[in-house]
């Protein structure tokens, strides 16, 4: 990894890229708005699946992100932050892993 | 801010801990929008500093219960006290716009942990330092996080911002993205053991997202020293609460 003293490598597609995430999840967390509100409004039973699916989609959403900008970065090709990315969405699965068999 | 809430009404800390991190992951996604849509994420930054922090963690996990509460809410409380008092004592800004900088060089800089932001008309560049103090910070706040069950959102901006020179913008930006990996790899584990319910769960997360939504367009308004000024009044709030829990 270098520093901002070599030329910036600018990506010219990445700021479109980034505004096309942010819609995406803008509009995702729309949906699980009204999911958990449809599921508030409900109760228990049919509302706590409603409530239970938007927590799943907010809750996966970060992790998603990851995906992508591991994804971003291998078009990029900056490997470094590639493996990067990649442990920590292994070591997210690792915790997990250790989780069940403590349980 | 949600959990000392919660204990001190009377939620035992088991309930209390799955909805904290709902707000917490929640916020963090309600404000990913407009940190997108203005390029202050740096999320090299971010994945770098959250592998150390993610490491801590898990290291935090395997010791909780075999450190008292009273102990880690006390060295909380210090923690939280100096970070504040450090990021209150700075005068000024320590990055300012670079004249011969355009729009071009404004996002993440490809291979590096450097970048350009825009504030005020213009482009402020800046670039990670002291990577390897700041990825033990980091190591820290995963641990203490790890142990107590908390995001550790409130050490993760100070070292970013004081120890590694990021922007405080950028540091906010970027540890706001952070804490919503870890507090999602948490509540996994938290629903795979039956931790959490599903109906206040629901009303935690509204709530969460408007307050996210709220707070991110507040801070786009307000100057770098503003906000600087703002953390370390919460982080002293913080710290209060704590060492009266401890």
């Amino acid at each position: 990894m270098s520093d901002a003293s070599d030329a910036p490598r600018i990506d010219p597609s990445q700021a479109d890229r980034e505004a096309v995430l942010g819609r995406i999840v803008r509009k995702v967390v729309l949906v699980a708005a009204v999911l958990g509100s449809v599921g508030i409004l409900l109760g228990d039973g049919v509302g706590d699946v409603f409530a239970g699916v938007a927590l799943a989609v907010i809750i996966a959403l970060p992790l998603l992100r990851v995906v992508w900008l591991v994804a971003t970065w291998m078009r990029q090709r900056d490997l470094p932050f590639v493996a990067l990315g990649t442990a920590l969405l292994g070591l997210v699965a690792l915790g997990f892993v250790l989780a069940l068999l403590r349980r | 801010m949600l959990v000392p809430a919660l204990v001190v009404t009377g939620t035992s800390a088991a309930v209390a801990a799955p909805l904290g991190l709902i707000s917490v992951v929640a916020g963090s996604v309600a404000a990913a929008p407009k940190q997108l849509t203005e390029r202050t994420v740096n999320h090299r930054i971010g994945v770098l500093t959250e592998v150390a922090a993610t490491s801590g963690a898990l290291a935090g996990a395997l010791l909780a219960g075999s450190i008292s509460d009273s102990f880690i809410a006390r060295f909380l409380a210090v923690v939280a006290f100096v970070a504040a008092v450090g990021g209150g004592r700075r005068k000024g800004m320590r990055n300012k716009p670079d004249p011969t900088l355009d729009d071009s060089v404004v996002g993440e800089w490809i291979g590096t942990t450097a970048g350009a932001y825009k504030l005020n008309g213009g482009v402020v560049p800046y670039r990670l330092q002291r990577l390897w103090i700041g990825l033990s910070a980091m190591s820290l706040s995963g641990l203490v996080a790890g142990i107590a069950g908390i995001g550790g959102g409130f050490i993760k901006t100070p070292a970013t911002s004081e120890i590694m020179k990021v922007p405080v913008k950028v540091a906010a930006s970027t540890t706001m993205f952070t804490i919503g990996i870890t507090s999602s790899a948490a509540l996994i584990v938290m629903a795979v053991r039956g931790q959490i319910e599903p109906h206040n769960g629901a009303i935690v997360m509204i709530g969460a997202l408007i307050g996210g939504q709220l707070g991110t367009r507040l801070q786009g308004r307000f100057s770098p020293p503003v906000i600087r000024r703002v953390l370390s009044a919460l982080l002293i709030v913080v710290s209060i609460i704590l060492m009266v829990r401890g």
